[in-house]
């Protein structure tokens, strides 16, 4: 089920109700509705897929259940957990990678020949992220960051959580598990708040991310016809498209767990206005970079051992990154690319130079900063050309292509043309993350003077929602592009 | 809680007055939709030669030229299952028709054997939209399954652009319907617009929406046959850039349908224009439609040599 979709629109409502009217007596109820909910939510797709799901589940809740019986056997309790992280990484092997390591291999010994080795084999809409979040769950339990839980239902809730069930944010089973553990409160503050995000969410999504689409496809299925200028016009709508996509989903992920009492982790944190990469790297999906962070770079030895380790560390994590979103190449020279833009920060000791927020205090920027937001900023655009491309050529072509004499003939009529709105809509959302930046997410209102004012909210949520029917009602819906990782 | 849901009931009661308040006030704004319906519903036993059929016929052929009592009731966009429609609903009730002509149009022939996604282009996707919720709201097609789509919700930012419509604006057909293409429309890319994908014959075609519009088409020319009247199957002229994109096997299946209905009913005729000469850039609004000084041409010698060697006589 899409969340931009009218099936979602229906049945959110009906959650809700039956979450807080009818089952907020008995926990444990109200964490089983959570499970068929979710369940409900995720079949909605495929419900073959459940079983996997389910199976993910059962593996590290047992083998949680067992570290926790054999803490005082330090190596039994290695073995589970090794057992069940081969177990959840060779079902995400299998489904995600398998085809691709087979056409690979084939590609060098068998002249691309794979005929009979293929399978047939259905991607399933999130499997990267439950895997990731049941995995982080067994190897908290095993470094005693976290107590089992022997709550199956409470456990089970935890993993398939519809609102972040498909793409995140990939939750540590130390923020999450906790909450399904304790009664919840129905809060109105944090309820509307909840709104709030979801309504800013799908803004970025659909008005943005969706409106966007349409030129980036365009013009990168006609990539070799275009100029310079376009497609770095292409280039920059599609840094657009995939921030309003995703972020949009998690805004609107977290607004939904809000209504239901849930606190979920913030995933984005306005990465456009980064001064460098590695502070882009700090706000651009954090629930995986941190995961990544924690569970690999860190027992590698971080950046805490020799230079040429930390290379390796850096490589490792940044090339690991990359192949998780998919299994194709372009994702893992993306991660490549990333990893060379962070080296000489992680070697000359200034990757965390900026922790704070640009500006701070300040309306508008400094030249400087100015400056170094834009380097960023073009750098990443590069990357996701690399990320976009169908192929590894396609991307080479593209970014040649971008440094044809034509890229200084600017086309005004792509940004001007009244079809192309998507700039206007861009800009809107860039001054309100801007002046947003320290909060949340954009929409956020407490604390702001004029928004103490009803009226003048609902005439913001109203401009929102109307502009969003307008727009669903030319483009249609769309699927997240996050779904396929 | 209580007050949690009681705003947002409100909320949503704000959204869905704005929105109905929307749709009604459209209601009371002239369309082509609308006109046409209202024009062949008034003038029933009036009409001899009926057109119908998408823009490539709506743009193309003009009723004052091609003689008295014809009207234009092609709309652009328009799918061949709705022209099924409205031929079940008018055909047998016009007592004086004489004709049918009918668009037939080289990219319905695509029956997903061409790889063009026309979900991909925007503009073809309102225009799309549009004429969706239109043919629900003012010819009462049932679309999907659905008597009615919101024209807010379905319409794209055009309905927008229909409350500053009136019978005077640019769009709007004339008293016959037909639908005025002016060169000031016109964009630099034009030539690339409207082009078809390449179909690929050694593709198996989608046999189910074939047999379709074969049962369409068969029902069309049963309604003519029944009222005596011929069916006329036209493929208007297009631009070089289209032309190329043609396939001869493609041409070669859209004549032996057109045959094969003849031999069946005896009141079929099939005309190609597709390679029309004697046209010029200027006539052309796009690679597929023509403009009102291609419509001019056209119509002469559509008139001439179609309805005249018809003599837009029935058959029996």
């Amino acid at each position: 089920m899409l969340f931009n979709s009218f099936e979602f629109a229906i049945f959110l409502p009906i959650v809700f109700l039956l979450y807080w009217f009818v089952l907020n007596r008995n926990l444990r109820l109200q964490n089983a509705f959570v499970i068929v909910a979710s369940y409900v939510f995720y079949g909605w797709w495929n419900w073959r897929l459940l079983i996997l799901i389910a199976f993910t589940s059962l593996c590290s809740w047992t083998s949680g259940l067992l570290i926790q019986k054999f803490r005082s056997e330090h190596w039994k309790a290695k073995f589970v957990s090794i057992t069940n992280i081969v177990v959840n990484l060779l079902i995400l092997g299998v489904f995600k990678y398998y085809n691709f390591f087979v056409q690979s291999f084939a590609d060098v010994f068998l002249d691309g020949n794979a005929d009979g080795l293929l399978l047939d084999l259905i991607l399933p809409v999130g499997i990267s992220f439950y895997t990731f979040q049941a995995l982080s769950y067994s190897i908290d339990v095993y470094k005693h960051k976290i107590e089992a839980t022997r709550d199956i239902i409470a456990f089970f809730a935890f993993i398939s959580f519809f609102p972040q069930l498909v793409a995140g944010p990939i939750e540590r089973a130390t923020n999450l598990l906790p909450q399904f553990l304790n009664k919840r409160n129905f809060d109105y503050d944090i309820a509307v708040n909840g709104c709030r995000q979801m309504l800013w969410g799908f803004f970025k999504k659909v008005v943005v991310a969706d409106n966007c689409a349409i030129v980036v496809n365009q013009i990168f299925d006609n990539y070799q016809e275009q100029t310079g200028s376009v497609l770095l016009v292409g280039a920059i709508f599609f840094a657009f498209q995939i921030y309003g996509d995703f972020s949009g989903y998690s805004d609107i992920a977290i607004g939904t767990a809000k209504l239901f009492g849930i606190k979920l982790m913030q995933n984005f944190k306005t990465p456009y206005f980064s001064r460098d990469i590695a502070e882009f790297w700090r706000r651009w999906h954090i629930s995986l970079t941190t995961w990544f962070r924690d569970y690999v770079y860190i027992p590698l030895g971080g950046s805490r051992c020799s230079k040429w380790k930390i290379v390796r560390n850096t490589f490792i994590i940044f090339l690991l990154s990359g192949f998780w979103h998919g299994a194709n190449w372009t994702f893992i020279a993306w991660g490549g690319y990333h990893a060379f833009l962070f080296l000489p920060l992680i070697l000359m000791g200034k990757n965390r130079k900026y922790t704070n927020t640009v500006a701070e205090g300040r309306l508008l920027p400094t030249m400087k900063e100015i400056i170094q937001m834009s380097l960023t900023f073009l750098l990443v655009v590069i990357g996701w050309v690399i990320f976009r491309s169908e192929n590894i050529g396609q991307a080479w072509e593209y970014i040649c292509s971008l440094c044809d004499t034509d890229i200084w003939k600017v086309s005004y009529r792509f940004f001007l043309f009244p079809q192309h709105y998507e700039s206007i809509f861009i800009i809107v959302m860039l001054v309100v993350e801007w002046l947003q930046r320290g909060r949340e997410y954009g929409l956020e209102m407490s604390g702001i003077k004029v928004f103490r004012l009803k009226a003048v909210r609902w005439i913001v949520y109203f401009i929102i929602v109307i502009t969003y029917i307008l727009v669903v009602s030319t483009i249609g819906k769309s699927d997240f592009i996050y779904f396929q990782f | 809680m209580r007050k949690f849901l009681k705003n947002t009931i409100v909320f949503t009661i704000m959204i869905v007055v704005f929105c109905v308040g929307v749709e009604l006030a459209l209601l009371t704004k002239p369309n082509v939709y609308s006109y046409k319906r209202k024009y062949v519903e008034n003038h029933l036993n009036d009409i001899s030669v009926l057109l119908l059929g998408n823009s490539h016929i709506e743009y193309a052929l003009i009723p004052e030229i091609l003689g008295d009592s014809v009207f234009n009731f092609a709309i652009k966009a328009k799918d061949w299952y709705v022209d099924v429609e409205l031929a079940e609903r008018y055909i047998p009730q016009m007592c004086n028709l004489k004709m049918v002509v009918l668009s037939y149009s080289y990219h319905d022939f695509d029956f997903g054997r061409s790889n063009l996604n026309r979900n991909g282009n925007k503009k073809e996707l309102v225009v799309r939209n549009t004429s969706k919720c239109m043919q629900t709201k003012y010819l009462g097609i049932k679309q999907h399954g659905y008597r009615y789509y919101s024209e807010l919700l379905c319409s794209g930012e055009r309905f927008m652009k229909r409350f500053k419509y009136s019978k005077n604006t640019r769009d709007f057909c004339d008293s016959l319907g037909f639908v005025k293409i002016d060169l000031s429309s016109k964009t630099k890319t034009w030539k690339k617009q409207c082009v078809p994908g390449i179909i690929d014959t050694i593709k198996h075609r989608d046999n189910i929406a074939f047999a379709d519009y074969m049962h369409g088409l068969k029902r069309i020319t049963e309604l003519c046959h029944a009222q005596g009247a011929k069916l006329i199957l036209v493929s208007a002229p297009v631009y070089q850039t289209y032309q190329n994109a043609i396939s001869e096997m493609v041409l070669k299946e859209m004549r032996g349908v057109a045959d094969s209905l003849n031999t069946f009913y005896g009141n079929v005729e099939y005309y190609n224009f597709l390679f029309m000469k004697g046209l010029e850039d200027d006539d052309f609004i796009d690679a597929g439609h023509l403009t009102e000084t291609g419509a001019l041409k056209f119509s002469v010698v559509f008139r001439d040599s179609v309805l005249v060697r018809w003599g837009k006589n029935c058959h029996k």
